[in-house]
């Protein structure tokens, strides 16, 4: 499979779909009420570091992906011990978010259709994505992005009949502590994902910049993120958005303009279903990879084929309701916590002692 | 048999000297054909000068033949030899306006098979093509598939030298380059591969000869069985050449990079490398006000995706999502739909298909037919199958929508067919997931297209106001300063600063 | 291969649809609910439900259409709301539900949190449907009366209290979920709901919105009249139309009206360690509606003295509510609360455990501030 070359805009705007993935419309209150917004950005923070991180191993070795930098690094063995790990995590991920998409079809809209016709419907969405390749990926993400921005805005100002602004005081009601440990959750359950993205860096131009992919791609989402949660509470208010599953759906519920533009919300349905196959195609692609390079094979269409169903296998039997599947959040940031940040930081202290050493 | 003797003769010296032996090789290979007829001449001076020339009924021009070839030889004074009279032939008394020397069969054949006259010379070996075509062609008119509302109305005919007369006339240019090429076993079509040197983009160019080269079939009638040959993703319903039959479209496209292909036999020229936003561009655009061709463009575009989606958002809007109606409407269609038997997917389905063979139909009848059979189609049908409650009435709107927007894009009506299919089935199986699900398949799809190599969907990359300028609307010519980067890399079209900031 | 390959693919694609289209839903298969009326039934403690739903026989020609009553009865109300499809054909579409009609005992026994959780909780409800008080014996009553415009009773009330917030400002227009946010939220401010009863116009028993209902966490207490109503909505700054009528001094009756144009109600409050002050600044836009007897307005002495009236007004009637409110119903009725917690949350996790006793202590100062604009098209 030959390698193509994306544009910073195409990876920037990929970075941002697959930030929205779940989050956008499963919300990020996290026990915090109104102050979620500020653990939001106190993320963003923190995030940026771990991205300044990522893009100096992008930029230390320019056009080759993780998986060639581990092996480059710590030589055959060790390299691919690295790549499985991150092609497990890159599997696991993307059968959470298929079951995490699937069960918001079903509790929303169609109570009755079994979830295995809806998973297997988006694989062959994701997976005709992915078999394109990345450059393909690039353009969808193109027309994918601004669409789910639009759609957004559309909302946003449908919605300003209902809007009330007090609901987000008072300000920082809760501790410190509180709000510094939900935005760690935040960090590692959303921001922390974009370390996928480095084992496709191989389509960045050399001389396109890393530091500002990341970082535009970070802002961008943390932003929108903040956005939407601010309009969920102004127009739930604080009780309805911690008790419902999917805050902003419930808030677009509510829009009812003239008595003929109302009950609008499958657009964020539309949202939904959208960012959340642009994730899953971001992280089949990184599994596909990681497994073509683990068995030295190119046949990607066959190794999609075999992982599809295997990915499905673990979505239907990891959890056995949706109220597991929002429990393991909690889990979920510790445990992920090897792969973003051991194993970069492992590959960012290598690669600065080798390209140190070969400089010399 | 025909084969083997002309391979015989390839071989070999193929024409012998002696008149009667080629004239009874000529008989040999025609036999049967009752239509090519001999005649026999002698030089009035010298007698002794024999000729023979082979014609062929119908194909050559009596006139021709008479004044140019008959008489001459008949008449001519100039002292001839035996065995060396080819070249004064040539120059001193035969005068057509091209003549050609052979000693192949093949050659001949073919020559003859167009309506060339061949000349057989007693004692040369070598026979002489004479030009004499004299068929008779379409006159030059309007294609009917491609009306517009003002500007040039030639469309070509299926002469292959009058249609590039047309395009040459509009190019008046050395840089216009003409190569042919023929194809079909059996037929020989003549194809001829057109393009502007300084623009052309010479990778395409090279991977059109190569593709070219593996046509193998028996004939080729119409430029159509090319494009299926040569085509990038040979199973998408999507067109990855384009086709016209207005010269000034051609040109156009000629101007901008492209190569033009032209089939003998079919008025129907192939553009390539073709951009998916070609399938939405009229080479009216650019002869009307660009307000007002800019908002056609808006209309074929939203057209063309609501032609897709209108059935699929239908059922998904009246059997998995009612909410999104509001209460009065949906009192009424649950009203509509009471009496109904069939669910909505089986009616709309029914109904599509319904309307396509009402349009196909209205394609093939004569034309005092097809006026009463689409009123009987349209009115009878349509207000006696609601009024018999078998078809819902907002049904019967959805379907006029779907399709009179499937009419505005005819180039996309082979994949819209079947992709509002899918979209229908996808939809009624899982309701709005299917419908999404659907879409970013499409969508995907589409964006895989290539096109020799050149992928049909131009990334938004940099969305500079020269990559846009003729896609969703269209910039007025004195703005359209650059071609397509993707075709090609003689980027400025325009020479001189010449920007339309006059004043 | 190819054979495998796609006998593979027709494997997974016949799948889908063999199984059938699971949630697909004809139309003509369901049965639109537009309101739901809840009572006990005291034999059996059961829920018994009243669902009004539309007749769509009838509907095209003369609008929208009959209504149908439909009767359920279970254990909890989706128990009753499945339980009255066995009386039915069609399955129940509940996605356009406008009115909850509770029935006052269950407001006043139990309260109607338990009632209100499905309709927040289900997929298919609408959030935006509007729980209503009924005022006579049972909320049957209520859907069973006609409506003096159309027939279909639920329409009708939403329709009314959606747009008596301009007009006559005499209930309160609130949604199940800002309900269920009041409920929730740990601010106890007092929850009102319209209240309906039914009265008697031209021989036919209609339904007519009668002021609002006040509760105490979820239980009902008590019954504000739309006249005082109008002034509730005033200390809780929802107003924005409505007449109100006031005497010019102690000698005449009722005979000035004013049309409310406007209103901006500013709270603040004060502590002072001890005892909670709370001032409303309520500043109103009117203008002069009716006149019913002689007087110049021009004059500036009596334009000030229309003014200071419609000020004492004001403030008496204001005062009164508010006083009605925590006095009577003990309940913290326009939404001090919140106001505390918003402005100064540390203050707010002090005084809540007291909160009953500072509602009965705090004071009140109403400054009411009328400005009239124009007076109609005579002097």
């Amino acid at each position: 499979m030959q390698r193509e070359m994306i544009s910073t805009r195409q990876f920037i705007y990929m970075i941002v779909l697959f930030l929205f993935g779940s989050s956008a419309v499963q919300g990020v209150s996290w026990g915090l009420g109104q102050d979620a917004w500020i653990a939001l950005l106190l993320a963003l923070a923190l995030g940026s570091i771990l991205a300044l991180m990522y893009a100096r191993i992008i930029k230390l070795f320019p056009e080759m992906n993780l998986y060639d930098v581990a092996e480059v690094i710590f030589g055959k063995i060790i390299g691919k011990i690295i790549i499985g790990l991150m092609t497990w995590y890159a599997i696991h991920l993307s059968a959470i978010v298929i079951r995490l998409l699937s069960e918001f079809v079903k509790i929303v809209t169609m109570p009755e259709t079994p979830q295995l016709p809806m998973m297997i419907l988006l694989f062959v969405a994701a997976g005709y994505i992915t078999f394109s390749g990345i450059a393909t990926l690039g353009k969808w993400a193109l027309f994918a992005l601004p669409l789910y921005l639009l759609i957004l805005l559309y909302i946003l100002i449908l919605s300003t009949a209902e809007i009330k602004f007090s609901n987000i005081l008072p300000i920082m009601e809760h501790s410190v502590i509180t709000i510094g440990s939900a935005s760690i959750k935040i960090l590692t359950t959303t921001f922390g994902g974009t370390v996928l993205f480095l084992t496709l860096a191989d389509s960045i131009k050399k001389n396109d910049n890393p530091y500002k992919i990341y970082l535009y791609g970070f802002f961008i989402s943390a932003v929108t993120l903040v956005v939407i949660f601010l309009q969920s509470i102004m127009v739930l208010g604080v009780p309805m958005v911690e008790k419902s599953y999917f805050p902003s759906y419930t808030a677009a519920r509510l829009i009812n303009i003239g008595d003929f533009l109302s009950r609008i919300e499958m657009i964020i349905f539309y949202n939904f279903l959208l960012a959340g196959i642009a994730k899953i195609t971001i992280c089949l692609l990184v599994a596909v990879k990681g497994i073509g390079k683990l068995f030295n094979s190119t046949k990607q269409g066959l190794i999609l084929f075999i992982l599809c169903p295997f990915i499905l296998l673990i979505s239907t039997l990891e959890f056995s309701s949706v109220m597991e599947l929002l429990n393991f959040t909690d889990v979920f940031q510790y445990y992920i916590l090897p792969f973003q940040v051991i194993i970069p930081i492992m590959l960012w202290v290598g690669a600065e002692i080798k390209i140190g050493a070969k400089s010399r | 048999m025909l084969n083997k003797s002309s391979e015989e003769n390839k071989t070999t010296n193929v024409l012998s000297s002696s008149l009667e032996e080629n004239i009874d090789e000529v008989k040999n290979i025609f036999v049967d054909d009752a239509t090519i007829g001999m005649r026999w001449i002698t030089n009035c001076h010298n007698t002794t000068l024999k000729y023979c020339i082979v014609q062929n009924d119908g194909l050559v021009s009596a006139a021709i033949i008479n004044e140019n070839i008959i008489k001459p030889l008949m008449l001519s004074k100039v002292s001839l030899n035996k065995g060396q009279q080819i070249d004064i032939l040539i120059h001193q008394v035969i005068s057509t306006n091209q003549i050609k020397k052979t000693n192949q069969w093949q050659e001949i054949i073919e020559a003859v098979t167009y309506g060339d006259t061949i000349l057989f010379v007693d004692g040369e070996a070598e026979a002489l093509l004479l030009n004499s075509k004299g068929f008779n062609t379409r006159a030059i008119a309007e294609p009917s598939g491609e009306r517009i509302l003002s500007g040039p109305r030639e469309g070509f005919c299926e002469a292959l030298m009058i249609n590039l007369s047309m395009v040459k006339r509009r190019i008046r240019n050395n840089e216009l380059k003409i190569k042919f090429q023929s194809f079909g076993v059996r037929t020989h079509t003549q194809i001829c591969i057109c393009y502007i040197d300084s623009v052309v983009n010479k990778k395409v160019l090279a991977e059109l000869y190569r593709r070219l080269e593996t046509i193998d079939i028996d004939g080729v009638l119409d430029s159509n069985y090319i494009t299926e040959f040569i085509r990038d993703s040979k199973l998408s319903p999507f067109p990855t050449t384009g086709y016209t039959e207005r010269p000034d479209v051609v040109v156009g496209k000629l101007l901008e990079g492209r190569i033009a292909l032209f089939v003998d036999g079919s008025p129907v020229v192939l553009t390539l490398p073709y951009l998916f936003i070609e399938n939405f561009q009229s080479n009216e655009d650019y002869y009307l006000s660009y307000y007002y061709t800019s908002f056609e463009r808006f209309l074929r575009f939203w057209g063309f995706i609501l032609s897709i989606t209108v059935p699929a958002f239908y059922i998904v809007i009246v059997a998995f999502n009612q909410e999104v109606l509001p209460t009065t409407l949906l009192t009424n269609i649950v009203r509509e739909r009471t009496g109904v038997p069939l669910p909505a997917v089986i009616e709309a389905i029914v109904m599509l298909i319904l309307f396509d063979i009402l349009k196909e139909t209205g394609i093939r009848l004569p034309t005092g037919i097809g006026q009463a059979l689409s009123i009987v189609g349209a009115l009878v049908v349509g207000q006696s199958a609601v009024s018999a409650k078998l078809v819902a009435a907002p049904m019967l709107i959805v379907v006029a929508i779907t399709a009179i927007t499937g009419l505005l894009v005819p180039k996309l009506n082979a994949p819209v067919i079947y992709i509002r299919m899918m979209l229908i089935a996808m939809s009624a199986t899982l309701g709005l997931l299917g419908f999404i699900a659907g879409i970013s398949i499409i969508m995907t799809h589409i964006l895989n297209l290539h096109s020799f190599g050149i992928p049909q969907m131009v990334s938004l990359d940099n969305l500079k106001y020269q990559e846009v300028k003729d896609t969703f609307v269209r910039g007025p010519w004195w703005k359209m300063i650059d071609r397509p980067s993707a075709l090609t890399k003689n980027k400025t079209r325009l020479s001189g600063d010449d920007r339309g900031d006059n004043d | 291969m190819i054979k495998r390959l796609i006998s593979i693919v027709l494997i997974i694609g016949i799948c889908i649809p063999l199984s059938g289209c699971w949630n697909y839903r004809g139309l003509n298969k369901v049965s639109i609910v537009t309101g739901v009326a809840i009572d006990r039934n005291t034999e059996n403690n059961n829920y018994q439900l009243t669902i009004e739903t539309i007749d769509v026989s009838g509907a095209g020609k003369e609008g929208t259409g009959k209504s149908q009553l439909v009767e359920g009865e279970g254990k909890t109300i989706f128990e009753a709301v499945r339980n009255a499809k066995k009386r039915l054909s069609k399955k129940l579409y509940v996605s356009d539900v406008k009115v909850i009609i509770i029935s006052n005992q269950i407001a006043r026994q139990e309260g109607i949190k338990p009632s209100l959780d499905w309709f927040v909780r289900d997929a298919e409800t609408r959030e935006t449907a509007i729980p209503v008080i009924s005022q006579e014996k049972t909320a049957k009553e209520i859907l069973a009366a006609s409506g003096v415009d159309g027939k279909i009773i639920s329409e009708e009330l939403e329709k009314i209290i959606n747009s008596d917030r301009e007009i006559t400002a005499s209930t309160k227009k609130i949604a199940s979920y800002q309900t269920f946010d009041i409920l929730l939220g740990g601010e106890k401010t007092a929850l009102v709901l319209p209240a309906v009863h039914c009265t008697s116009n031209k021989d036919k028993k209609v339904v007519e919105v009668n002021g609002t209902a006040v509760f105490k966490e979820d239980k009902l207490q008590g019954y504000l009249s739309p006249e005082e109503t109008h002034y509730y909505l005033f200390a809780v700054d929802e107003i924005a139309g409505g007449i109100t009528t006031f005497p010019l001094n102690k000698e005449n009756q009722d005979s000035l009206a004013l049309e409310i144009s406007k209103n901006k109600t500013k709270k603040s409050y004060s502590y002072d360690g001890n005892r909670l002050k709370v001032f409303l600044d309520i500043s109103t836009t009117a203008m002069l509606g009716e006149v019913n007897f002689d007087i110049d307005i021009l004059k500036k002495n009596n334009i000030e003295e229309i003014k200071l009236a419609a000020n004492l007004a004001f403030l008496q009637r204001i005062e009164a509510v508010i006083q009605k409110g925590r006095m009577e119903f003990n309940c913290d009725i326009f939404g001090v609360g919140t106001m505390i917690h918003k402005s100064d949350p540390v203050l707010w996790s002090k005084l809540k455990e007291n909160w009953d006793y500072y509602i009965q202590t705090m004071e009140v100062e109403v400054r009411p501030e009328v400005v009239i604009v124009n007076t109609g098209l005579t002097k």
